[in-house]
């Protein structure tokens, strides 16, 4: 500069002044706002990872709430569940008050002085558990999968008196029928029960599989068709008069020493059964003999033509063939193996809404990431808080065609006990069903705990989940506080250096003007 | 020898006296000015005088002595190159300082650093928290699908739509101000370019009387300062031959060659030329009637523009109403003097269109901020008006970055809302039965139920209803033509009612506990010609809280829409309908859950979306709704520091070419002080030759010649 001039002077002196100015006021603004910057434009790229870490806070903050909503509904649920599990608990120790104990009680109470007693103990216990699976956390229900707002549980009783749960309107014993097909063509009965083989009957009906099975006629005959055998007028046992029939030996000659070990001559050509004397004669042990006529007594029911009455003959499968080779057998009555067409769909629906249910999932947010691909949410990345009571109880029937839930095996039981007068014995078949369905219970009680020790581990994954993202609020504190709060020694020592540096200024502004040549003229 | 004459030096001491008083008068006038803005310092021009000429006959001998100083005229100091300097550097000050305070005004309204709703939140921002409680109420809503937490989701989504339209609101307010702003600064401009006419006019008389009018000449180059702050010019400074030869100083300014493009040369029209100057103007356009519709055959009410009284008008209607040309292009007027009798030169007679760059200053950074919307620029505007238009980023820019945000957040929630039913193993579902409470139907303004696609909805009370067929069903929002044709329509109306009304009670379902059943329509399709299902749900978001909608949505207008504000309409928690609806799913959400992930998940921000196929760029943005908001922030922030860098960098430039050229115009105690000494001790120094003289000439006729006395 060749020439500095007081106006230049005095210009650069107030631009410096309130370069000054401007530092002490932006080191003021950052002591009292306590933050690093105040603008985007301030620090563009930290303002930007600040709202992106405080995002993340926000939504960890929301994940929580909902995380800890889940883990207070789980926690209802795990208190439900404990109370059912010590229904069903046989190592329990106060074991008089299980399920458990009472079946067992029945078992050991041939005579049932106790059994109505304790069928009314079986009814109040598995109603506990239904209104234990039927408690709300908040206004929903806790075990009604996807339908919070409705009882998932109900018992209705029907016509003939039992009790019959439904879950969400769904009947819980609900499975397809297993009814004879032929690949995927219906068999089509009467209503008696009989095979339609003229398929004149006005309605579809189809033949339950559950207790029917195909027999080789082979066996059937060798089984249940006794042999007619020389000479004898055999009454039904134990009227037969053996004394009055032939005995042979083994070798075919007339046995007259009275022993044990005799044998009849079949008379009748079969061949199928005993054995061929070496005289040609063919021979039928007395004890084989015995044990077909004692079969025959209780064969069962032959699946019948309904146009003349006698066997369908089937193949293998079951499906009605000429010279097949097989009959169908039916335990119990053929009228009670048949099942409408309507009622065929009603319970194949009911069984796919079951399935529908049981897959139900209600994903929530607690931050697994919560994403969707090509707008399906990536399972993994939710959480599945829809708990189906089904799925602790069971549903469905097993391969015996027996109730796989807890409740309604209980009721069969209950109805087993109900049907067998008090102090008369347990029947074989009566105990022998009553037995099988004790363990069906154990099986389903250990079910039972599987699922509920599954549950109990997602309830400990919530909890460790809570901490998680308590950690994590934490942290992104930490990290955007790192970035937008200062560090108020240096924010301290930044003004107070500013101020110094305009308090000099000012100092400095005193003495720009203060003298010039005109000062000294005299 | 020559002659000396006899009083000739009183004369030279007379002189020194005139030139240092005269001087003594210039210092004094420096000092009394030294605050005085713009003013240059002036010197006294004295030249060594000699009186008389040659003698007839010269003689070695001749001494030939000065006179004394004669006072030629004072003149200001100034550096033609430091005014060059610094009115180019002023434009860039005038330039980056304007669009710094423009930007600042947008970020007092966008930037969200420090700010919050609630004392809990602080630091999170006020959309970016909001669009956070949305997603926190939508988490509510999954936890627990009731109408209650449907309400919050709604309260909160109305909250968010009043923050898109204070945030819009003050965008346009201040770009409404900015448009004022413009207007005022054209209008001081044209002043400025009025004032240094009128002084050239006034210079020039004093040049011809033979004053220098350097006073006028300050105040000239102050407004030739001010000038170069609302844009680059160039300034030349010609000698001009007004006859008799007298040549006076002719002043002439034009733009400064801006313009980066070559081929352009209207960013060097002459603005002022001598006596003569131009005023510039904002282009005006003729007003366009909104409701013309080219398709329609001319009219008297389908014309293309308006008249002052807003009736639809054509062109060379002498009524026509103009307004300013969208773009804010300015137009340079022809040159006139201070009696409007125009330039004496034809090609200074007609006005110019300015280009989109032909200025650089203040002026242009208003016309910025108010026109360039960055990469929501269309190419019809980089080919014809700025080849960089989308680089460059104003108050446009940011309003459409809101207006994208809030039409992308309504498409994604809207689209969500709205969906085919299906079952439990997705297939279509063609028939839905339920109270319309259920299904969340919406309803006409006179309460008839309509479907997601807009069909009324069938009122089977009677048998069979017409809008069951989709033959003669009956699409809601008719003109009451319209409905006068479809109540003459046999087919649409067999029973023959007589009125909308009964036609619509009788067919059309409004009683809210009534079930109803819908049926998909057979035009709804997949791709692959595949029947979709029944459609369910509606627009949550429109472009005004008293209808549906969802066209045109932008910051200001979005709104919750009003079936959903009136509680007709909610969000869709599930489109899946198990079993033909024979088990309830109360609780199923999964479509709340593409509510919730659509809050974080990364969506392309496309400009195309909302200025057209035209726009130049096809991705603005990725991310999510806070992204995208703090993208505008970022984008703000980058913005703001670069240009204050600018600032910064020129303002200090400024400041020093000001302070040299102080160096050399401005007034200094110390010199003064220095001059002051000098012409009074050269005041005292003539006096005394004179007393000396004096003394010397009384000798001479008084005390001479008495020698012997």
């Amino acid at each position: 500069m060749i020439r500095a001039t007081t106006g230049g002077v005095l210009r650069s002196y107030r631009k410096n002044l309130m370069n000054s100015f401007i530092s002490q006021n932006k080191a003021r603004d950052t002591v009292l706002t306590q933050r690093t910057f105040n603008s985007f434009a301030e620090n563009p790229a930290a303002a930007a990872k600040c709202f992106r870490l405080r995002k993340s806070r926000m939504m960890v903050e929301s994940q929580y709430e909902v995380c800890s909503d889940t883990y207070h509904k789980f926690e209802s649920a795990y208190s439900c569940l404990q109370s059912i599990d010590e229904i069903l608990d046989t190592e329990n120790p106060n074991f008089m008050k299980t399920l458990s104990s009472t079946t067992l009680k029945m078992l050991n109470d041939p005579e049932g002085d106790a059994r109505t007693q304790l069928g009314k103990v079986l009814d109040q216990m598995s109603e506990e558990i239904i209104q234990h699976m039927n408690q709300t956390y908040g206004d929903n229900f806790i075990f009604a999968g996807a339908d919070g707002h409705n009882v998932p549980f109900e018992i209705k009783t029907m016509e003939d008196g039992k009790n019959r749960l439904y879950y969400r309107g769904v009947p819980v014993d609900a499975a397809e029928p297993k009814v004879l097909k032929d690949g995927a063509n219906f068999i089509k009965m009467t209503a008696d029960g009989k095979y339609d083989v003229n398929g004149t009957a006005t309605d579809e009906i189809y033949l339950k599989m559950d207790n029917v099975k195909p027999i080789s006629i082979e066996e059937y005959n060798k089984t249940y068709v006794p042999p007619e055998v020389e000479e004898q007028k055999v009454p039904d046992p134990p009227f037969v008069d053996k004394t009055v029939v032939q005995e042979y030996n083994m070798d075919g000659t007339p046995k007259t020493d009275g022993t044990p070990g005799g044998y009849y001559k079949i008379t009748d050509g079969r061949t199928d059964v005993g054995i061929t004397a070496p005289n040609g004669e063919q021979l039928i042990s007395i004890e084989q003999y015995d044990k077909m006529v004692s079969n025959s007594k209780k064969a069962p029911q032959l699946i019948q033509n309904g146009n003349n009455d006698t066997a369908v003959e089937v193949d293998a499968k079951g499906v009605p063939t000429t010279n097949g080779g097989y009959y169908l057998t039916v335990e119990g009555d053929p009228k009670d193996q048949i099942i409408t067409k309507e009622q065929y769909e009603t319970d194949c629906e009911d069984a796919k809404k079951l399935e529908t249910l049981i897959k139900e999932k209600q994903f929530v947010d607690i931050g697994l990431g919560f994403r969707e691909d090509n707008n399906e949410l990536i399972e993994s990345s939710g959480y599945n808080a829809a708990l189906q009571g089904i799925a602790f109880l069971g549903y469905g029937v097993d391969k015996d065609g027996d109730p796989k839930n807890v409740y309604s095996i209980v009721q069969r039981l209950k109805e087993i006990a109900g049907s067998v007068e008090d102090g008369t014995d347990w029947s074989k078949e009566v105990y022998d069903e009553f037995h099988g369905l004790v363990q069906k219970l154990e099986k389903a009680s250990s079910n039972y705990k599987t699922k509920f020790t599954n549950m109990a581990a997602g309830t400990t994954k919530l909890k460790t989940n809570l901490k998680l993202l308590e950690d994590n609020h934490y942290n992104l504190q930490e990290q955007y506080s790192e970035l937008e709060d200062v560090n108020m020694a240096e924010a301290i020592t930044s003004f107070i250096w500013a101020q110094y540096c305009y308090n000099a200024a000012l100092k400095v502004g005193n003495s720009v003007l203060s003298e010039s040549l005109m000062d000294y003229l005299n | 020898m020559g002659t000396i004459g006899t009083f000739d030096s009183f004369t030279t001491a007379r002189l020194g006296i005139y030139a240092a008083q005269h001087g003594l008068r210039v210092t004094g006038n420096n000092i009394a000015n030294i605050n005085t803005y713009g003013y240059t310092r002036q010197r006294l021009d004295q030249v060594s005088f000699k009186a008389g000429s040659h003698d007839m006959y010269a003689s070695q001998l001749d001494n030939h002595v000065g006179s004394g100083a004669l006072v030629t005229g004072i003149n200001q100091v100034r550096d033609p190159y430091l005014d060059i300097r610094y009115r180019n550097t002023a434009s860039k000050v005038g330039y980056n300082d304007t669009f710094l305070a423009g930007l600042k005004e947008i970020q007092d309204t966008l930037d969200e650093v420090g700010k919050y709703i609630s004392e809990d939140k602080e630091g999170d921002g006020i959309l970016n928290a909001q669009l956070q409680d949305l997603r926190d109420m939508l988490q509510r809503l999954n936890s627990d699908p009731t109408k209650a937490n449907d309400t919050l989701v709604r309260n909160s989504a109305e909250t968010l739509c009043s923050i898109f339209h204070q945030y819009a609101n003050a965008l346009e307010t201040l770009r409404q101000n900015t448009h004022d702003s413009f207007k005022e600064e054209v209008s001081s401009v044209n002043e400025i370019l009025t004032n240094i006419r009128n002084l050239n006019e006034t210079i020039r008389q004093a040049e011809i009387h033979g004053d220098n009018a350097l006073e006028m000449r300050d105040e000239r180059n102050r407004q030739i300062d001010a000038l170069s702050e609302y844009m680059q010019i160039k300034v030349e400074y010609t000698m001009e031959d007004i006859g008799a030869g007298l040549q006076v100083e002719k002043l002439t300014i034009s733009l400064g060659n801006a313009n980066p493009d070559p081929l352009v040369d209207t960013d060097e029209t002459v603005l002022i030329d001598g006596i003569y100057g131009a005023q510039l103007s904002i282009r005006q356009e003729p007003k366009l009637n909104p409701n013309y519709d080219p398709n329609l055959p001319f009219s008297a009410t389908n014309l293309k523009y308006l008249d002052k009284d807003g009736n639809p008008c054509k062109l060379d209607d002498p009524n026509l109403a103009t307004e300013d040309n969208p773009n804010y292009d300015l137009d340079v007027s022809r040159l006139v003097d201070s009696r409007g009798r125009w330039h004496p030169e034809a090609r200074f007679r007609t006005s110019y269109e300015l280009d989109d760059n032909d200025l650089y200053g203040s002026l242009q950074a208003i016309r910025e901020l108010l026109t360039e919307s960055g990469e929501f620029a269309t190419t019809d505007t980089v080919a014809n008006v700025d080849e960089s238009a989308s680089i460059k980023r104003g108050i446009p820019y940011f309003q459409k970055s809101l207006d994208l945000l809030a039409r992308e957040f309504a498409k994604q929630y809207n689209s969500l809302n709205q969906g085919y039913v299906v079952d439990q193993d997705g297939n279509p579902v063609t028939t839905v039965t339920g109270t319309a409470e259920e299904l969340g139907l919406r309803r006409d303004e006179d309460g008839y139920y309509i479907d997601a696609d807009g069909y009324y909805v069938p009122n089977t009370d009677h048998g069979t209803c017409v809008f069951s067929s989709p033959a003669t069903r009956v699409k809601a929002g008719l003109t009451d033509q319209e409905k006068q044709d479809i109540l003459a329509d046999p087919n649409k109306n067999p029973n023959g009612h007589a009125t909308w009304k009964e036609y619509m009670d009788y067919h059309g379902a409004n009683d809210p506990e009534t079930n109803v059943t819908l049926t998909a329509h057979p035009e709804n399709v997949d791709d692959k010609g595949n029947q979709l299902g029944v459609k369910l749900g509606g627009v949550l978001f429109s472009n005004n809280n008293k209808g549906d909608d969802p066209s045109d949505i932008t910051a200001a207008n979005i709104d919750v829409s009003h079936s959903w504000s009136t509680g007709d309409l909610k969000i869709i928690p599930t489109f899946i309908r198990l079993h033909d609806g024979t088990v309830s799913n109360t609780t199923k959400q999964e479509n709340i859950g593409h509510m919730i992930s659509k809050v974080d998940e990364p969506l392309l921000y496309n400009p195309q979306d909302l200025v057209g196929k035209n726009g130049v760029s096809t991705k603005l943005f990725k991310g999510s709704f806070n992204d995208m908001f703090n993208n505008m922030g970022s984008v703000l922030g980058n913005d703001q520091r670069i240009t204050n860098v600018q600032l910064n960098t020129e303002y200090t430039r400024l400041v020093e070419i000001d302070t040299s050229r102080d160096g050399v115009s401005g007034v200094d105690l110390n010199d003064e002080a220095m001059n002051m000494m000098q012409f009074q001790k050269a005041y005292s120094a003539a006096c005394r030759l004179m007393t000396a003289i004096d003394e010397a000439i009384d000798r001479l006729i008084n005390n001479t010649g008495l020698a012997g006395r």
